[in-house]
C-alpha cells in the first residue's frame, strides 16, 4: 500500500504512528513504525497519547529512520510584521542599499529606504544587486518561557534556470512569433 | 477580538519516490539555494546523516528530512517567504523525482489568558455532556485532539479530488493554558501530459503559488476557531 502521508515522520508525533520498538541501538537509524495510511495531519507537540492503548486503524510498514533532530524547540517564532524588500541601489563606499519596501501584513502602503549592508549576512553579501529580493522580518521568540522581539534579513535564493526550463521559454516564444506572422498584413 | 498566535512555523511534505543520498547541504550550497554559513552550520551539527537510505540536518532556519518515500521541509524560528523559495528550489532541482502528494502544513500554538478560557476552547469544539453523564463524579473528561477533515465535496458525495484539508486542535505542551492547532493542506499532484511538466515540476509550481494562500488560510482558521470558540454563549 502506497503510504500518502505528506506528514513528516518525527519523534514525540502521535499521528504518524507510535514509535513500537527499536530494533537497532541507534534510533536514528531504522525503527518499525506504525502509520495510519491516510494521515495528512501536521503535529508537532509531544505525543500525548504515546502511551495509548487504544487500538487504531494502522499498517505496519517497513523500518523506516526518524528524525533524530530535536525539535521542541524548533519552531518558537511568530512574526510580527514581514516586509517583502527590492534592492533598487547599492552604496558600497557608504555601505548602503536603497530599497523599496512591501508590507506583506495589513494595509501598508509601499515606501522606500535606506538599509545599512552591516544588517545583511556575510553568506547574502554577494546577493545584494539592483533587483534582488529579500525578506524583512520583525518576529516574536518564546523560548523557555522568555520572550524578546528581534529583526531578520534574508534574501531570497532561487535556482539557476535549467536547461529544459529555457528550453521551453524559447518553444513558447517560437509559438508566440510563429502565431504573430501568420496574421494578415493590410496591402 | 481577533486571536494571535504565539507561535507559528510552517511544513513542506512531499511523498514520492527519493534519493536521499543526494540532498546534502553542499549539493544546497552548490546551487546556491543556501549560504556557506548555512552549509557549514548543518554540516556541524550532530543530526547530521546522509545515506542511501535517509538525509537529515539543520541549519538555524530550517530542518531537511528526505528518506526514499517523504521529503520534509520544517521551518524553524521566524517564518518567511523564504521558507517557501527553498522548498520550491529543492524540487526545481530534481525535476525527474516521481511525486504523488503534496502538503502545504502549518502549525500554531495560542496562549489563552486563563484556565478558564483554555477549557473553554476544549468544552466549545467538544462538549462533555455525553462523557460527564458515562463518566460522572470525580473523572475528568477532556479534549486531547479533534480532526476536521474538508473535502472537495458535498456532504455524502465522492470527493471530486484527493485534495482535502485536515485542522486538528490540541492541548499546547508549549504555551500554559495554551491550545495548538494544525493545517495540512494536502494535494495530490497527478501526472498530465496537458502541462508538459513533470510531477516534481508540478510539485514546485504549487508550492510556489499555493503556500502563501494556505498560510493566510492557516491564519484565518485557526484565528477564527480561537476567537468564535471563546465568545461562544
Amino acid at each position: 500500500m502506497i503510504n500518502l502521508s505528506t506528514m513528516p515522520i518525527t519523534p514525540n508525533h502521535s499521528p504518524f504512528g507510535e514509535r513500537a520498538f527499536d530494533f537497532q541501538s541507534n534510533s536514528a537509524l531504522a525503527e518499525v513504525a506504525f502509520r495510519e495510511d491516510s494521515s495528512t495531519a501536521f503535529v508537532d507537540k509531544a505525543n500525548y497519547d504515546e502511551t495509548s492503548t487504544i487500538p487504531k486503524n494502522k499498517e505496519v510498514v517497513p523500518p523506516s529512520p526518524q528524525l533524530i533532530i530535536d525539535r521542541s524547540e524548533d519552531i518558537d517564532a511568530t512574526v510580527i510584521q514581514l516586509w517583502e524588500g527590492r534592492v533598487l541601489e547599492v552604496d558600497i563606499q557608504n555601505e548602503l542599499m536603497q530599497v523599496l519596501l512591501t508590507a506583506k501584513i495589513g494595509q501598508i502602503p509601499e515606501h522606500t529606504a535606506e538599509i545599512e549592508l552591516q544588517w545583511v549576512s556575510e553568506q547574502d553579501r554577494d546577493l545584494v544587486a539592483p533587483g534582488a529580493v529579500f525578506y524583512l522580518t520583525l518576529y516574536k521568540q518564546t523560548r523557555r518561557g522568555s520572550i524578546k522581539n528581534s529583526q531578520e534579513l534574508r534574501f531570497r535564493r532561487r535556482p539557476a534556470w535549467t536547461k529544459q526550463q529555457v528550453q521551453k521559454i524559447y518553444a513558447d516564444a517560437d509559438l508566440i512569433l510563429a502565431k504573430m506572422q501568420s496574421r494578415a498584413t493590410a496591402e | 477580538m481577533i486571536r494571535t498566535a504565539d507561535i507559528f512555523g510552517s511544513s513542506v511534505v512531499a511523498v514520492g519516490a527519493f534519493n536521499p543520498a543526494i540532498f546534502s547541504p553542499d549539493w544546497l550550497e552548490r546551487n546556491k539555494l543556501i549560504g556557506n554559513e548555512d552549509a557549514d552550520n548543518a554540516k556541524k551539527a550532530p543530526s547530521l546523516i546522509i545515506s542511501q537510505q535517509v538525509t537529515v540536518f539543520e541549519t538555524e532556519w530550517f530542518a531537511f528530512q528526505v528518506l526514499k518515500n517523504q521529503f520534509s521541509l520544517t521551518s524553524k524560528g521566524a517564518l518567511t517567504p523564504a521558507f517557501k523559495d527553498l522548498a520550491v528550489g529543492i524540487l526545481s532541482l530534481v525535476p525527474q523525482t516521481p511525486i504523488i502528494a503534496i502538503g502545504l502544513n502549518f502549525l500554531a500554538h495560542f496562549r489563552l489568558g486563563t484556565e478558564a478560557e483554555y477549557h473553554k476552547i476544549g468544552d466549545v469544539l467538544a462538549p462533555k455532556t455525553i462523557w460527564n453523564s458515562l463518566y460522572p463524579g470525580r473523572n475528568a473528561a477532556g479534549l486531547a485532539n479533534l480532526t476536521i477533515r474538508i473535502q472537495d465535496a458535498e456532504r455524502g458525495q465522492t470527493p471530486r479530488s484527493g485534495n482535502e484539508k485536515r485542522i486538528t486542535v490540541q492541548p499546547s505542551d508549549k504555551v500554559k493554558f495554551g491550545v495548538f492547532l494544525t493545517l495540512n493542506d494536502h494535494r495530490e499532484i497527478i501526472e498530465s501530459k496537458e502541462t508538459g511538466m513533470t510531477t516534481a515540476e508540478q510539485a514546485a509550481t504549487l508550492v510556489d503559488s499555493e503556500w502563501q494562500n494556505s498560510w493566510d488560510d492557516a491564519v484565518r482558521v485557526f484565528d477564527s476557531v480561537v476567537s468564535q470558540a471563546l465568545s461562544a454563549a
